[in-house]
């Protein structure tokens, strides 16, 4: 998928986010809705702009970036080069495919198990899947990291400690 | 005023500050100086510790860790060619050519110290324009402070990296974000879908852990490979020569200061700005221009004296006007909420103790950065390179255990995870975050202001009060140029084109 589709999707999608928006503001009294509407119909109005800028036929959308300019291009050549190069986009995606798969997996695990459980069943894992460990110095390091977070949280701060949703599963009859 | 300079400073006097200070420096410079972490993750991730501590500690742990990792940010540019963020981009320019000749110790020597002496610089600033902007604020009334936060909303926008479209639709998302919840003005509630747990909107910090930190390391680990490219060699020169060029360079180190306290305090125009504009004057300035990129020893110490006083500019606003100057303040804004720290007209009557122990604490930071800095320069020479794989899991334990730390709910670690995602999805399609950190910061501020202004100038205020109404045309100004300057360009363009 070419950079200018991707654009179109997130632009469109906020499209239908604004709109969405805009339409719950509609069951609001007007005290409630006195601001919210017209940040809606701004947020819509900017991003039609964006929209027709992004595919006008020069192909260049509107682009007022005073730090780029200060910087004489460095950043923004750097950035181009990141967005042009036709070999990484698919390089890419099963990277992020890959990192949104982590963050879900750690979620679950926390709504599940509880955060401290969570997080040394994660860290290993992670050490483990990475090859960043052998599977023991990955398990003893993972140990040590969840004791520090316990000892912090739990014990420093006194945090009530969330048991996950299996918990009544753990508890004695 | 001298008898609330004093009680700043007794308030920074207690154990428990003299703890937290040095928890934040030392915090503040470790994050600094990983590469991929920067100043916004350290303060997001320190947000949910804010609570149930003495004011002046919980202060001096947010600013010491804040001024600390500006440093850290320097030393991740020069050692690994790695800005820990925008704003360190400039030192990378001769900083990083001065590690491969061998003289990093040099360079980090000169940082510290420049950094110290603009930081002193901004403290003194921001002590000295405390008795000139008081006045001024107390003759203000809610619908100038209403047109304040607006073009502090729009001039975010316009100065903000990437798209200016791009930038007002994440400063409207933010603004959206933050009206979830009850409406404190009519008692409303608005975007909640029958869940009890919007009720109480999405929390700030909440939103910050997972827009900075969460993203970051979702961008670390697409990113891949080493975090580092790191070039070793042996040291030709001392930290202690690096001290002197800052010394010897005084002119350039007090230009520079200027520069930082003038863009900390213009809201928006954040400090990303200021390094690059630095580096320009002190090249444009030099006599010898052509070193510059090649390890001139100025470049390095004009972005870090501007750095180093943009933090005591940037404080002015934020406390006198609740404007944050970009993305850090927000997130200080936002801990000095959650603190009961309510910026205004207060904060320099009533409350001018705590503006003074902000001052000390901007010193005392400044002190600390620069003296462990120092001592530690010549061994951060010789740093290892450093491996994302290990980061990116501790980290982010770190980040959702300190989300449902905030208010001890499991919701909010949901909801930190998908503002992780969204934040990577900003950072990737160039939707500026600060920009809907500030909108969301800024909400409350505008929403307030207007209402009151309706009930006390009639619906007509916007023309009845004649520096409101000079303030909006201010703002309309601001807001058109750059589309009316890119328009004639184009157009400019075009006719040369034609000819």
């Amino acid at each position: 998928m070419s950079r200018r589709t991707q654009e179109n999707l997130v632009a469109g999608l906020l499209v239908a986010l604004f709109a969405a928006y805009l339409f719950l503001t509609l069951s609001l009294g007007p005290n409630a809705r006195l601001v919210p509407v017209p940040i809606a119909l701004l947020g819509l109005g900017f991003l039609l702009i964006q929209i027709v800028s992004q595919n006008r036929s020069d192909g260049r959308e509107f682009q007022l970036d005073l730090f780029s300019s200060l910087t004489a291009g460095v950043a923004s050549n750097e950035e181009e080069k990141e967005q042009e190069s036709p070999g990484e986009a698919p390089a890419k995606f099963p990277r992020e495919l890959q990192a949104l798969g982590f963050l879900a997996a750690f979620i679950g695990l926390i709504l599940l198990l509880g955060p401290i459980v969570a997080v040394f069943l994660f860290t290993s894992a992670f050490f483990v899947v990475t090859r960043h460990f052998a599977p023991l110095k990955a398990v003893t390091v993972a140990a040590l990291c969840t004791l520090a977070l316990y000892l912090l949280f739990a014990v420093g701060l006194q945090l009530q400690m969330y048991y996950g949703v299996l918990a009544p599963l753990f508890e004695p009859r | 005023m001298l008898e609330a300079i004093v009680a700043g400073l007794a308030a920074l006097a207690t154990p428990q500050a003299v703890l937290f200070m040095l928890v934040g420096v030392s915090y503040g410079l470790v994050i600094g100086i990983l590469p991929g972490l920067g100043g916004i993750v350290a303060l997001a991730l320190l947000l949910p510790f804010t609570y149930g501590h003495e004011l002046a500690a919980t202060l001096a742990l947010l600013l010491g860790a804040h001024i600390a990792t500006i440093w850290g940010g320097s030393v991740t540019s020069i050692l690994f060619k790695v800005p820990g963020a925008a704003k360190s981009l400039a030192l990378v320019f001769d900083g990083h050519p001065m590690t491969r000749q061998g003289h990093a110790a040099r360079a980090l020597g000169a940082s510290a110290t420049a950094a110290l002496l603009g930081g002193l610089m901004g403290a003194v600033f921001l002590a000295f324009t405390i008795p000139i902007v008081r006045p001024v604020m107390l003759a203000l009334g809610p619908s100038e402070y209403l047109m304040m936060a607006l073009w502090g909303l729009t001039i975010i926008a316009t100065f903000s990296e990437g798209s200016l479209l791009k930038g007002l639709v994440a400063t409207c998302l933010g603004i959206m974000v933050a009206f979830v919840g009850m409406d404190p003005v009519s008692g409303t509630p608005r975007f909640w879908f029958g869940n009890v747990y919007l009720l109480d909107g999405i929390s700030f910090p909440v939103a910050m852990i997972g827009l900075f930190a969460v993203a970051e390391m979702m961008t670390l680990y697409v990113k891949g490979g080493a975090m580092v490219d790191r070039v070793g060699g042996e040291q030709r020169s001392t930290v202690l020569d690096g001290v002197k060029d800052a010394f010897r360079h005084w002119g350039l180190v007090l230009r520079s200061s200027l520069l930082g306290l003038w863009v900390g305090v213009l809201p928006g125009v954040g400090a990303s700005v200021g390094g690059i504009a630095a580096y320009a004057q002190a090249a444009q300035t030099s006599p010898t221009p052509e070193r510059f990129g090649k390890g001139a020893v100025e470049g390095v110490i004009a972005p870090d004296a501007t750095l180093g006083a943009n933090e005591g500019g940037g404080l002015m606003p934020t406390l006198a006007f609740g404007i944050p100057g970009g993305e850090s303040m927000a997130i200080l804004l936002v801990a000095f909420l959650a603190m009961g720290i309510v910026p205004g007209p207060r904060m320099l009557t009533s409350e001018l103790d705590l503006v003074f122990s902000m001052v000390w604490i901007v010193v005392i930071a400044n002190l600390l950065t620069a003296l462990i800095g120092l001592a530690i320069s010549s061994r951060l020479a010789r740093l290892p390179a450093l491996n994302p794989n290990v980061m990116i899991p501790l980290v982010l334990s770190v980040c959702l255990l300190g989300a449902f730390a905030t208010r001890g709910l499991i919701e909010d670690v949901v909801v930190a995870a998908a503002f992780g995602v969204v934040g990577y999805l900003m950072n990737k399609y160039q939707y500026s975050r600060a920009n809907f950190v500030i909108g969301m910061v800024l909400a409350e501020m505008i929403e307030r202001n207007l209402h009151i202004s309706l009930g006390l100038y009639g619906d007509f205020f916007l023309f009845t009060r004649p520096i409101t109404t000079a303030m909006l045309a201010f703002i309309v100004v601001t807001t058109a140029l750059p589309f009316v300057r890119r328009y004639r360009r184009s157009r400019a363009v075009a006719r040369g084109n034609g000819s």
